[in-house]
Parts: C-alpha cells; sequence; structure tokens
C-alpha cells in the first residue's frame, strides 16, 4: 500500500463527516498562513475555533 | 522566490554605489560573480542575509558596516548613509527592500557613529499596486524562513558541518520546512490549543462534580505528557549515546591491531541479534499458542468429570436397567427367567415386547461418541503440550547460546581495555562507558513505558467516568462533542504526520542518494538515517568516515536535493491555491573549495540543472579551469570583484572594491 492510499485510509476512519471537513479547513488555514494568502498567521486559534463552532452545532449529524 | 539585484553603497568593502543584476533566465540561471582573496565574496553574501534577515554580520569586525575609503573621503561630523538593497519576485508579487545605518564620522579622525538599522519592505501586486509591509520578518520568513537561510545562502568553508554527527537537527529541520511537513505540525498543535479552550469552557460551565473530573482529567493529562516527555528525553539520549558508540567503533575499527578483534565484535554481535529475534518468535508462537489453544488444558478437569458420570451411568444401567439385547434373547428362547412359557398370544410376551421397544442403544451411542471426541480433545492437548515444550527446549537452548556470545562480547569489550594500546584502550573505555549508558537509559525508559501504560488504563477509566458523568449534563454536551471532534481530527493529524514523515524521509533519501551519485566518483550511497543523520555507506552497505571534500559533496548533495524537491513539489502544486514558496535561489560562496579538480567539474556541470537560480560566488583561481568550462554555457550574467590595493594605489590609501560585469558571457 501506498504512502497515499495509507492517509486516505487513515482519513476514511473520521466517520463523523464534520470531523472531515474540520479538518479540511484547519489545513486550509495552515496553508494560508504557510503561504501568506492571509493576514500574517495572527489569530490561527481563533479561526480553527470559529472552524470547529460553525461545523458542530447540534449533537446529532 | 528570485533575487533581481542587490545595491550595496559603501557597505564594507565596496566603494560608493554598486549594482549586480542577477541573472532571471530559466536557461542561463546561473550568475557568477568572481574576485581575489579579500575582495569582499563573503562581505557580498552576508549583505544579502544582512538585508533580509535583520542580523549582525558573519564577518571579522562585524559592527563596522561603513566602507574604510568612504570614512576616510568624509569630513568630521558629516553623516552618510550605508544601504543594503535587494529586488527579488516571488510569483506575482514583486519586492524591493532596503536596510540602511545613517553613519556620522566624528571629529577624531575614522572614528564613527551610526544609528540603528532602519528595514523597509515595499510590496507590489500584479496589477502594479505597491504597498509597504509592515511585519516584513514574516513576510520574508514566508518566502525562506530564516532557519533555512544557510542552506539557500551558504558559505562553503562551513557546508560541510551538514554531514556531521551532530547535524541532525538541521537536516531534520530542513527536510520538515521544505516538505510542508511544519503544516501538519501546526496544525496539531494549533488544535490541541482550541481542544483546550473547549475543555475551559466546559469546565467553567459544569457542575462542581464535573468540574472536579476535568481537573482531575488535566492533572491525569499532564502526568501523562509527562511521562511522555521523559521517555522522548530518554529516546534522545540513547539515540545520542548510539551516534557516538558507531563512531567510536569506527575509530576502533581503523586501529590496525584491533581490526580483527572488531570484526569478530561485530559478528559475534550479529549473532547475537539474530539470536535474540529467534527468541523474540519463539516467544510470539508460544503465546499465539497458548492464547488460541490453551484452553484445552481445561479438558483435563471435564474429561475426568464425565468419565465418572458415565461410571455411574453405567452402574445403574448394570443394576437396575434389562438391557434390550437380554430381552430379545428371552423372547426368543419363549421362557422367561422366572420359568414361566412365554407364548405367541400371552401377555407377558406382550409385556417383554413393550420393554424391550422402550429401551434403545441411543445413550449408549451418545456416551459412545462422546469418548471419541474426548479422544480427539486429548490428542490436540497433548499435541499442544508436546509443541510447547519443543518450544520451550528450543528457547532454552537458544538462551544458552545467546549467554555464551553476551560472555564472549563481555570478554572482548574488556581485552578492548586491557588491550597496550592506549588510543584503543581509551576508546575501549568509552564504548564500555557508552554502553552501560545506553543500558540504563534502556531499563528507564522501559520503565516509563511501564508507568505510561498504567497512566493511560488510569485515563480510559477516568474517561469512562467522565462520560457517564457528562451525559448528566446537556449544557456541557455541545462543548464536549466539540472537543471530541479536536480529539478525534489530532489523533487522525497525527497518524497522517507519522506516514507523511517516513514517506518524506524516503523521498529525500532517493533525491539526495541519486545526486550523490552525480557529484561522487565513488560508488557510495547516502542515507538520511532514523535520528536525520545523512550517513554516507560504502558499496558493502558499511558506513563510511568521509575525507573533508566527501563531506563537502554530501551537504552539497543534500542542500541541492531538498531544494530540488521543493521545486518539484511547487511543479505538482501549480494548480492549487499553493504561491511558488518552492521556487528558491542558491547563492554559494566559495563552494568548490574543498573538492578536487574531478569532483569540481562534477559539482559545477550538474548543480545548476538542480536549481531555478544559482549565484556562485568564487575565487578567481576556482572559477578559472573545470568550473568555467562547466558553467560557462549555464551562465546568464558574469561579475568581477576589482579589488583596490593600497600598496600599489597610494592615492588612494585604503583597500577598497568595485563590481563591473564582464559583457563577454551570456
Amino acid at each position: 500500500m501506498g504512502y497515499k492510499e495509507e492517509i486516505d485510509g487513515i482519513l476514511a476512519e473520521l466517520k463523523d463527516p464534520r470531523h472531515r471537513q474540520i479538518l479540511e479547513g484547519i489545513l486550509e488555514e495552515e496553508k494560508k498562513i504557510l503561504n501568506r494568502k492571509d493576514a500574517r498567521g495572527s489569530g490561527v486559534l481563533n479561526r480553527i475555533e470559529d472552524i470547529v463552532k460553525e461545523r458542530i452545532q447540534s449533537n446529532d449529524y | 522566490m528570485i533575487i533581481k539585484s542587490i545595491t550595496l553603497n559603501n557597505f564594507r568593502q565596496y566603494y560608493g554605489e554598486n549594482t549586480i543584476f542577477f541573472s532571471t533566465s530559466n536557461k542561463r540561471n546561473v550568475t557568477v560573480i568572481h574576485g581575489e582573496n579579500g575582495s569582499g565574496k563573503t562581505a557580498l553574501l552576508n549583505a544579502i542575509t544582512w538585508c533580509l534577515y535583520d542580523e549582525r554580520l558573519d564577518l571579522p569586525n562585524r559592527d563596522k558596516l561603513i566602507n574604510d575609503y568612504k570614512l576616510y573621503l568624509m569630513s568630521p561630523e558629516e553623516e552618510t548613509e550605508v544601504y543594503v538593497e535587494l529586488t527579488f519576485q516571488s510569483g506575482d508579487f514583486n519586492y524591493s527592500m532596503r536596510k540602511s545605518v545613517k553613519v556620522k564620522k566624528t571629529l577624531e579622525t575614522e572614528m564613527f557613529s551610526h544609528s540603528k538599522p532602519t528595514i523597509e519592505l515595499w510590496m507590489t501586486n500584479f496589477a502594479g499596486n505597491t504597498e509597504k509591509v509592515e511585519n516584513y520578518t514574516n513576510e520574508i520568513n514566508h518566502l525562506i524562513p530564516s532557519n533555512l537561510k544557510s542552506y539557500f545562502f551558504f558559505d562553503g568553508e562551513r557546508i560541510d558541518n551538514l554531514s556531521k554527527e551532530d547535524s541532525s537537527e538541521d537536516v531534520k529541520n530542513a527536510i520538515k520546512n521544505i516538505m510542508n511537513i511544519n503544516i501538519l505540525e501546526n496544525a496539531i498543535s494549533h488544535t490541541d490549543e482550541v481542544r483546550k479552550r473547549f475543555r475551559k469552557i466546559r469546565s467553567e460551565e459544569g457542575s462542581e462534580e464535573i468540574q472536579s473530573i476535568y481537573e482531575n482529567e488535566i492533572k491525569l493529562e499532564k502526568e501523562y505528557e509527562m511521562i511522555e516527555e521523559k521517555i522522548s528525553n530518554f529516546k534522545s539520549e540513547i539515540s545520542t549515546a548510539e551516534e557516538s558508540r558507531k563512531a567510536t567503533e569506527q575509530q576502533l575499527s581503523e586501529v590496525e591491531e584491533m581490526e580483527e578483534l572488531m570484526k569478530d565484535k561485530e559478528d559475534k554481535e550479529s549473532k547475537l541479534a539474530d539470536k535474540k529475534e529467534k527468541l523474540n518468535n519463539l516467544d510470539k508462537d508460544l503465546r499465539h499458542i497458548l492464547s488460541n489453544e490453551g484452553y484445552l488444558a481445561l479438558t483435563t478437569f471435564i474429561s475426568e468429570e464425565i468419565k465418572n458420570n458415565n461410571v455411574d451411568y453405567s452402574n445403574k444401567k448394570g443394576t437396575s436397567s434389562v438391557s434390550k439385547r437380554l430381552i430379545d434373547e428371552i423372547i426368543e428362547s419363549g421362557v422367561c427367567i422366572c420359568g414361566q412359557e412365554i407364548s405367541e398370544d400371552s401377555s407377558h410376551r406382550q409385556h417383554l415386547l413393550d420393554l424391550a421397544s422402550s429401551l434403545d442403544d441411543r445413550k449408549d451411542n451418545v456416551i459412545n461418541k462422546l469418548y471419541e471426541q474426548l479422544g480427539m480433545v486429548n490428542e490436540k492437548k497433548n499435541y499442544l503440550i508436546e509443541r510447547a515444550r519443543q518450544i520451550r527446549s528450543v528457547s532454552n537452548e537458544i538462551r544458552k547460546e545467546k549467554k555464551v556470545l553476551e560472555t564472549e562480547l563481555e570478554q572482548i569489550q574488556e581485552d578492548l581495555i586491557e588491550t597496550d594500546i592506549e588510543k584503543a584502550s581509551n576508546l575501549g573505555k568509552k564504548l564500555a562507558e557508552l554502553n552501560e549508558s545506553i543500558k540504563k537509559n534502556e531499563i528507564d525508559k522501559r520503565i516509563q513505558e511501564e508507568k505510561l501504560k498504567e497512566k493511560k488504563e488510569e485515563l480510559d477509566k477516568h474517561k469512562r467516568e467522565k462520560e457517564q458523568a457528562e451525559k448528566k449534563q446537556s449544557k456541557v454536551e455541545l462543548n464536549r462533542e466539540r472537543m471530541e471532534a479536536c480529539e478525534s481530527i489530532l489523533d487522525t493529524f497525527r497518524r497522517i504526520l507519522s506516514v507523511r514523515e517516513q514517506e518524506v524521509k524516503l523521498r529525500v533519501q532517493e533525491r539526495v542518494s541519486d545526486i550523490f551519485d552525480r557529484f561522487l566518483r565513488k560508488s557510495y550511497k547516502v542515507l538520511v538515517s532514523e535520528n536525520y543523520t545523512l550517513e554516507v555507506q560504502n558499496q558493502f552497505g558499511k558506513s563510511v568516515a568521509l575525507s573533508q571534500g566527501e563531506r563537502h559533496i554530501t551537504s552539497l548533495a543534500f542542500i541541492a536535493g531538498i531544494v530540488d524537491i521543493a521545486r518539484e513539489q511547487e511543479r505538482e502544486e501549480s494548480n492549487t491555491e499553493l504561491d511558488d514558496g518552492g521556487v528558491y535561489p542558491l547563492v554559494m560562496d566559495s563552494p568548490f573549495g574543498a573538492l578536487d579538480s574531478n569532483h569540481r567539474e562534477r559539482v559545477a556541470g550538474n548543480i545548476s540543472k538542480l536549481v531555478n537560480q544559482l549565484i556562485v560566488i568564487v575565487s578567481t583561481s576556482q572559477w578559472e579551469g573545470e568550473v568555467e568550462s562547466n558553467m560557462y554555457n549555464l551562465t546568464g550574467k558574469e561579475y568581477k570583484l576589482i579589488y583596490n590595493d593600497p600598496t600599489k594605489n597610494p592615492d588612494e590609501p585604503y583597500e577598497y572594491t568595485r563590481i563591473e560585469e564582464v559583457t563577454t558571457s551570456g
């Protein structure tokens, strides 16, 4: 099994689709910071917190 | 990032304003700057990093920025500006960066004072709009992180440090930064912080009972992290000691008189490792058998019980029951055991027939079958016992052989210490100390690992209790849900990071090996070890001690490999949102110094193909010959540093340098 397939397998274990969306959102934020597409890294924790809050507003999915 | 130009104004050796326009061509991507020793080559490299990274010069007399000749020409109290200005491009953005200091000549000749440096960075976007970048440090760090600058702006005289043993942190950081592993690491660290935020909110909103549970959870997690840290420290100490042990063994092998003993040691160590592996495998086999078929041991008791019960049953049958066969025989004979005749139509005969039909052999059959199965179970059990005995017997044999090898190795260790050759004896003592330290740390590590396991169980138990308590608290449910999302994502990130690290290490190793092949004439190969050190092995897979030139080549191959991978990544990601973070310049000061003629030729002919922009600062003697002939057709710009020698020019009593473009190339 190649590395890509291995990572796909790990991602597939995230059963709650909201978790997958949050994960992708966080990575996107981190990429923006690293690649300077956005404000210079300040407030990253707030943005990640917002991503989680936005996706999880109730206990069911 | 591509550097377009540099302007130096009265900076160090450079008198007046001097500008170099670097080649930005794709085909002729090399800019060569050559000059005599002392003409300011290293100052030029320093000017770039001084401007970009706001740091002091790495040169003698580092605080003196102004050119001596300029200072000589200035009047007392006169003020002038010393500056370095860089222009560069990254993706659609053009940058101009200027770092300057005001220098004032004092009344006393050649004394001066200067202001704090002023740094300005301006960015022009693709639409032509220019804005000042306030946080220039961050901006530059996004283009080339400061902890990587020594790879992209490197001093050839120090470059071989990368291939030394203690450089694993540098190698690790270089790999991680260039391959964006830090995105995942940052994601893990930030998500964990956010998880703690949710936990805090949850704690504040919960009841007293639940708050106490949460407090306990924090305490347990801290204890868990502390144990993890201890384990990590032990691992790091073991790893360092192992590296030193390897180096010491290498040194011992190089002592002629010890060569044979060391070979013997290596041979025995290899055999010992083999024995250990066999023992491990046997242990695994035994555990496998016991966990899958160990239940058979219980069958002894069951089998005894069945036998006893069946004896009772048989006994009962013999005394109070009548067998069907006996009744059939009585009917057949026509005379009952009481002497009465049994006629065809008699009620007596009918009674005996009824009795016979009520009896069958089913019970006997069942019991027989049970006995048969018990026999099979017993056979299987006996086989299991025999197999376990065999494994134990083989294990005991191997243990004995292992013990012999360990004793022999201890003897070799003593021989190494007690040898008359002082150097070898000292190395032997060092080796013994290292072995002792590794052993001790291994034991401490294992103790902590056991503690970690216990703490994990404690945490899991606590988690279950917490879940029960939380269910009662609907108002904290949402935060719990959010926190759990963070935990699940963190776990996924960590697992992905682990896979990605392996992948990246392998990719770097393959690329560096490939480049190493092109640079080095010997058929060695380079490995990135588990501890992120660069290890060079010969064709027999043995580590080799490198000459300075070979170390130099190893480092160059590593840098070229890293830059080449970054460039490849940029191509792969060009369709995504990522910008051209993977385009890098490579600025090399005296990269050919430690290399012989053949290696110069190999490096010069290959390195420019591996980077987007190559700026080579060399002494005239390094440039002329094989370097020039191999790089000439790839050179887009060539400059010469013209050095004013005050001993030859009495009108200008200070040394200084001017930069002149050589127009013959490109």
